[in-house]
């Protein structure tokens, strides 16, 4: 026991370091490589030209394998393997490259064959796309085996490179190649179980052959020293920490690979938060304890060294460790502004994302403890760069792959693309399994704050007729499928193949039977809310689930099931605003479901062939004769800035995008071709500027009653889907949607559902019915009654003969127009609209310019009035092909809204603006940039004073205190919803926790804190900022 | 009455953007409200508005019209296919499809009239659908539930994707001129292959047009059944295989880029040439037969 006391000085770190005790060295630039350690070459291997070369065994056994299992060769601790080799230009990988097999099999089964198996370990490079290789290793534990994976690698042909391999016995792998860190992958278990086959240098052992296709040049085994007893972070426990959090703590595990049961040991940590001593219980040989080290999270953000020590009962140290923990602030009240996807965590910050993707969600089973450890780390960098994370969750592959979860198609035929059947119990049973599991892991940690629910399922749903969904509908209907029925959509287009008046009954079997499955016959909203629940079982914190895309159906509430927030992505050519029209749907269908939020995602890419087909065009910009074969290429700045102010101007939760590489092109192998570098400029510029500030009140903001609306109603969005957007915000419905808001029009979709639940409907005013080819009996008679109560009924040509509607349009087709030409007529439609409407409905706000799409949203007696300027014009990016007006021009306007309000504000200008205000309307004059957009708030009174006061004038560390602000008119605080910047400045002038953005609701604001313990002693300033004023109030308060 | 009638019939064109500007004294929305509110109490009175001057209510009070009277609003119907305003003509021919369905030869008449003469290409549609005189439901091999055997394809054979004959139906009376018979002209159809018709110099245009293709068949052997299968059509389809009707595929727009089959068992002529024709609507986007056809023989 002392001789091992006195070896464990040496310190553990978490990047594994230690000195080489032994070394074995196979150098093949001598005649003979190892005089003691003999190798003899296999097939068609060689030792020539100072190097063992194993050229293509075509199947055959190569490489070189040691004469006997040399003891002194076995390695089951710590190692280090250095191998210097080259590939061979001409040879060409269809399996694994090895370079050191003493394993045989990479990952046995469990059969009694196979047992002895999990016995050394393996080196090799597997051939990964881009002609690249994948570093990867394998190891045996004696009864279990794990196979890794590091980094992808370029490897030039014919050059000779270093691979290093580096085994510390405890938690992790590391490789380096050609000197470059080349991955870290987290361990099961400890020691390696010693080899059953002797090992082989180039080749797998036997079976079928991994020949190397190249030569090794020289293999150095190196034994490194290791120490039976250990400390260190704990792999699958976090390290970074919100300030505030509560019962935080960094998570010790104390590692006995001893032969003895160790006890009386003391954990001694050395940190900010100064010396504490944790009692170590007993470690028994071979196990691992893990101790908790509680963190003060009040600290102030920043990171904390921590220095630890194993003792004994006489104080002797028996291991250290150095490692370090991280506070970073809380979130507070934000925006989300999440990116589909993923980027370099630089770019990300830098533009302004708050969430990006990570697969923490497996296609099979579990993550197991070396994936919980890999992504637990990965959350800790994100989180600790303010980065957010969201993980998808899908059925692909896993489930696609398997007959037996698959849907059967009509006359027993094969679906394409494969249809999974999600109401499978044992798909469900494995898949909830893997939700839990992964919530169960990886579920505290705060970066992880949302999850993506199967994206694009319905796309590939469709009709079972195996005899299951009969079975199912039979129960839910009491009679069969129509024998109608041949897939996800009728057979009939025509709407007079279904009935001659076009109006079906409610009850028609056909119908209802695609109601039921397009609400819960597919299983598809089902599963969603049970992942929601699965989610929500296991992860306390903010969390939040969603599903896109969620209009990409016949409209019918239910879509998503019960996710917390539905979302939906959108291309935004020809017109931008259509991401109103999308995101008006997406309340819609929220509507379904009370308390579910919208989010709301521009596509950073755009089809070329829809923007900018071919080369042939007069002044080609230059990004053509960059990226002359783009496919996808970047969303222009201009349509970017319209967009993302059309989807603000709506109550949405969170902002998405996706395509990253268009945005900033960091893969140059990526089909997504970035094209126009202004793009991320624009959004960063956004984010910054209006997101991040005014998020809080964008989040908050209510939508105001639904005066007009587009119903979309079921049954023609599946028997004459033409018309409608389905998902693409095309058609005639969405471009009615369009003119309407070019008009000035408070424009909101329905559906059936509102009608027939009075759902959002109380205010009509107008309700436009387009493309109703097909509608059932009661939302017919449900039309005629609210006719019969005043609201004006728009049809078209479509209508059902029956409803005799107050006004009539003909539909235009957009196919044949140029955009110019485009708008001007759906401007021109909106125009005539209102001039026929204006003796029965004038909309509350309207403009002298068509150009200016607006928007008002309310929160007590303020009203919040969404400016888009939307005037365009063809430019210089992709102008050229007259398919899209992509640039902005600047845009003035009058405008007029009915209020009472006594000021206005620009939001993101933190500015009063002036107006004429007389009988109930408020008139001002905007100036807009190009492209731009504005956010005028209108209160009942001028915001006179911010009133700021501290609970304590002096505060002592530790202690709890909290900042009150009023932002004030003459009569007291406003009562409205209005954008606060507050900032807490210590002595130094150092930003403390607490600074950020808040929305006061009725114009008042608390702000929760507590002193840091390592906060300076001092006079703290606290400033509270109006943002819609900019007038600025300030208290002080001391830390003692 | 003559303000709001140019009101009205401004309002008819309302979006097509013919740039025709309105003013704000018309009122149609309350007038039309008067309407309803005089129907609805007697349904009757809808006779007293079937001249009317707004053709929306003239519509309207047709369609109640009709309700109430069946086969003996088929004077006013007659009348109505003429109107002036296509939305009444509309309302009159759902109205005769109506009395159609109910086997009013009277009825059918009418629109064959007006599915020969409606200018209108939607309406024209309309009637010339619901008086489309070939009918043949598709049998296939596989659907034939006596059938307990398994199916082999015995012989493939992909018919020629070039040396077409093609030819736009832009009145929807190509079957009217006999396009589907063997013997039928064809020295004024242009010469086509497979593809969309957008790229083979028919740009935009959405609408029928007829397809027809020669095509020696294979020696006669053992089967079951022949079938031809279309690849994709973009999006609907009318068969006939020397000169009788096959079936059709018509199931909207998402049929663009479904794979069908239609059974030829009895028409095809082994070992001899046989003339394929299509008659093909497209009603978004690109249109036209654009992947290969196989004839398949099943055993």
């Amino acid at each position: 026991m002392k001789k091992t006391v006195s070896m464990l000085f040496a310190a553990f770190m978490l990047t594994f370091c230690a000195m080489a005790a032994e070394k074995i060295v196979w150098d093949f630039s001598q005649a003979e490589p190892n005089s003691k350690f003999k190798l003899y070459t296999r097939g068609d291997t060689k030792i020539a030209d100072g190097a063992l070369q194993v050229k293509d065994a075509s199947g055959k056994v190569g490489g070189a394998a040691m004469n006997s299992i040399y003891p002194e060769v076995v390695v089951d601790k710590a190692f280090r393997l250095t191998i210097e080799f080259s590939l061979d230009g001409k040879f060409n990988h269809k399996t694994p490259a090895m370079l050191w097999d003493s394993k045989y099999v990479t990952m046995p089964n469990a059969t009694p064959a196979h047992k002895n198996f999990h016995r050394g370990f393996q080196l090799y490079l597997n051939p990964a796309i881009g002609g690249n290789y994948r570093i990867c290793a394998a190891f045996g534990y004696g009864t279990a085996s794990q196979q890794v994976q590091a980094n992808m690698v370029s490897i030039e042909p014919d050059v000779k490179h270093t691979l290093v391999m580096e085994f510390n016995a405890s938690d992790r792998a590391t490789f380096t190649f050609d000197g470059n860190l080349a991955g870290t992958c987290i361990l099961n278990q400890g020691f390696l179980a010693p080899p059953f086959r002797t090992p082989v240098l180039g080749d797998r052992q036997g079976s079928s052959f991994w020949p190397l296709g190249g030569s090794i040049y020289k293999v150095t085994l190196e034994k490194l020293e290791w120490q039976p007893l250990q400390i260190g972070k704990s792999p699958v426990d976090r390290k970074v920490f919100l300030r505030g959090e509560e019962n935080a703590a960094y998570q010790v595990n104390i590692r006995n690979f001893s032969q003895q049961n160790c006890q009386d040991l003391t954990l001694e940590v050395t940190s900010d938060m100064g010396v504490k001593k944790i009692a170590v219980p007993k470690v028994d040989a071979g196990k691992i304890n893990k101790v908790a080290l509680a963190i003060d999270s009040n600290l102030l953000p920043g990171d904390y060294a921590l220095d630890m020590a194993l003792l004994d009962k006489d104080g002797k140290k028996l291991a250290v460790c150095k490692d370090n923990f991280t506070i970073v602030p809380q979130p507070g009240d934000y925006m989300p502004v999440m990116l589909w996807g993923g980027l370099p965590l630089s770019s990300a910050t830098r533009i302004g994302f708050t969430h990006m993707g990570m697969s923490l969600v497996p296609h099979s089973g579990g993550l197991g403890p070396s994936g919980y450890a890999a992504y637990t780390e990965l959350l800790d960098e994100y989180l600790k760069n303010g980065v957010y994370t969201y993980a998808p969750i899908t059925t692909d592959r896993r489930f696609t792959q398997q007959k037996r979860f698959l849907r059967t198609g009509y006359n027993n035929s094969t679906i394409v693309p494969a249809s999974v059947d999600p109401s499978r119990e044992e798909l469900q049973k494995e898949l909830l399994n893997a939700v839990a599991a992964s919530a169960q892991n990886l579920g505290s940690h705060p970066g992880w704050t949302i999850a993506l629910s199967i994206s694009e399922e319905r796309d590939r749903t469709n009709v079972d007729f195996s005899g299951r969904m009969n079975d199912a509908f039979r129960q839910y209907s009491g009679y069969d499928m129509p024998a109608s029925i041949r897939g996800k959509y009728p057979t009939a287009r025509r709407a007079n193949l279904v009935s001659v008046d076009r109006i079906i009954p409610d009850d028609d079997k056909e119908l209802n039977f695609y109601r039921w499955f397009w609400t819960r016959g597919d299983g598809w909203n089902d599963l969603h809310s049970k992942i929601t629940a699965e989610l929500h079982k296991y992860i306390k914190h903010d969390f939040t689930t969603f599903h896109d895309p969620a209009v990409r159906v016949p409209l019918v509430w239910g879509s998503g099931g019960k996710c917390d927030a539905i979302a939906h992505w959108t291309y935004t050519n020809p017109d931008p605003i259509k991401i109103g029209q999308t995101t008006d749907e997406l309340m819609a269908m929220a509507d379904g479901y009370p308390g579910q939020k919208v989010f709301s995602m521009t596509q950073i890419i755009w089809y070329r062939s829809a923007a900018a087909p071919g080369s042939n065009v007069k002044n080609k910009p230059e990004w053509l004769a960059r990226e002359p074969k783009a496919v996808y290429m970047t969303l222009p700045p201009d349509a970017l800035r319209i967009a993302l102010w059309s989807k603000i101007s709506r109550k949405i939760a969170g902002i998405q995008y996706h395509g990253a590489n268009s945005l900033t092109g960091e893969d140059n192998k990526h089909q997504y071709r970035y094209t126009n570098s202004e793009s991320q400029k624009a959004l960063q510029e956004l984010v910054h500027n209006v997101i991040k500030p005014l998020g809080p009140v964008l989040k908050k903001a209510d939508e105001q009653p639904l005066e007009v609306a587009i119903l979309e109603t079921f049954p023609a969005t599946l028997y004459a889907q033409q018309h409608f957007p389905v998902g693409w915000s095309r058609n005639w419905a969405a471009d009615l949607h369009l003119a309407l808001q070019w008009a000035h029009f408070p424009v909101g979709v329905i559906f059936d559902d509102h009608l027939l639940t009075n759902k959002n409907i109380d205010n009509l005013k107008v309700l436009f019915i387009p493309g109703a080819e097909v509608m059932t009996r009661s939302v017919v008679d449900k039309v005629k009654e609210l006719q019969s109560k005043g609201v004006i009924i728009v049809g078209d040509e479509f209508t059902p003969p029956e409803i005799s509607v107050d006004l009539r349009l003909k539909s235009i087709r957009r196919k044949d127009l140029d955009p110019r030409q485009a708008k001007a007529d759906f401007q021109q439609l909106g125009r005539q609209i209102a001039a026929m409407l204006k003796k029965h409905y004038t909309p509350r706000y309207s403009a002298d310019n068509q150009d200016v799409v607006l928007r008002t949203r309310q929160a007590g007696e303020g009203e919040y009035l969404f400016m888009v300027n939307d005037k365009r014009t063809f430019g210089d990016y992709i102008g050229q092909w007259k398919r899209v007006m992509e640039k902005g021009l600047p845009n003035t306007a009058t405008i007029r809204i009915k209020s009472n309000a006594a000021a206005a504000y620009d939001a993101v200008k933190h500015q009063p603006i002036a107006i004429k205000s007389a009988n109930g309307v408020v008139e001002f004059v905007s100036k807009m940039p190009a492209a731009g957009g504005q956010l005028i708030i209108l209160l009942p009174e001028a915001v006179e004073q911010v009133n700021t006061s501290v609970s304590a004038t002096e505060v002592a560390r530790g202690e709890a205190f909290s900042i009150n602000a009023q932002i004030c008119g003459r009569s007291g605080a406003i009562k409205a919803l209005l954008p606060v910047e507050v900032t807490l400045l210590d002595a130094n002038g150092k930003t403390l926790p607490g600074s950020g953005y808040y929305a006061a609701e009725n114009g008042q604001l608390t702000v929760n804190e507590t002193a840091a313990a390592n906060m300076t002693a001092g006079q703290v300033t606290v400033k509270v900022r109006c943002l819609a004023s900019g007038k600025v109030g300030e208290a002080v308060f001391t830390v003692k | 009455m003559n303000t709001i009638h140019c009101k009205m019939a401004g309002l008819l064109t309302l979006a097509t953007v013919c740039g025709i500007a309105f003013g704000g004294n018309s009122d149609i929305v309350s007038m039309r409200r008067e309407f309803r509110k005089a129907v609805a109490a007697d349904p009757a009175k809808s006779a007293e508005y079937l001249k009317s001057t707004d053709p929306e209510i003239r519509r309207s009070a047709i369609w109640q019209y009709y309700q109430l009277k069946q086969e003996k609003s088929l004077d006013v119907l007659a009348k109505a296919i003429s109107d002036a305003d296509p939305m009444v003509r509309k309302t009159a021919a759902e109205a005769l499809i109506g009395l159609y369905s109910k086997k009013n030869a009277a009825a059918g008449k009418l629109l064959e009239k007006m599915a020969s003469t409606e200018k209108n290409p939607d309406l024209r549609q309309l009637a010339s659908a619901s008086v489309w005189p070939f009918q043949r439901e598709i049998r296939l091999l596989r659907d034939n539930p006596s059938w307990d055997y398994s199916i082999a394809t015995v012989k493939s054979v992909q018919l020629p994707t070039t040396g077409w004959k093609f030819i736009l139906d832009k009145e929807i009376d190509g079957h009217k001129k006999g396009y589907y018979k063997v013997d039928c002209d064809v020295s004024n159809w242009k010469d086509t292959k497979v593809g969309w018709w957008e790229s083979l110099g028919y740009k935009n245009y959405d609408g029928f047009a007829w397809y027809r293709i020669e095509f020696d068949a294979p020696e006669k052997i053992d089967h079951n059944a022949v079938e031809l299968h279309f690849g994709a059509v973009d999006e609907s389809a009318w068969i006939w295989l020397n000169g009788t009707y096959l079936g059709c595929h018509d199931i909207g727009l998402s049929g663009w880029n479904v794979p069908f089959d239609v059974d030829c068992t009895k028409e095809l002529k082994w070992n001899q040439k046989n003339v394929l024709i299509v008659r093909v609507q497209d009603a978004a986007d690109a249109g036209g037969i654009w992947k290969p056809i196989t004839l398949n023989v099943l055993k």
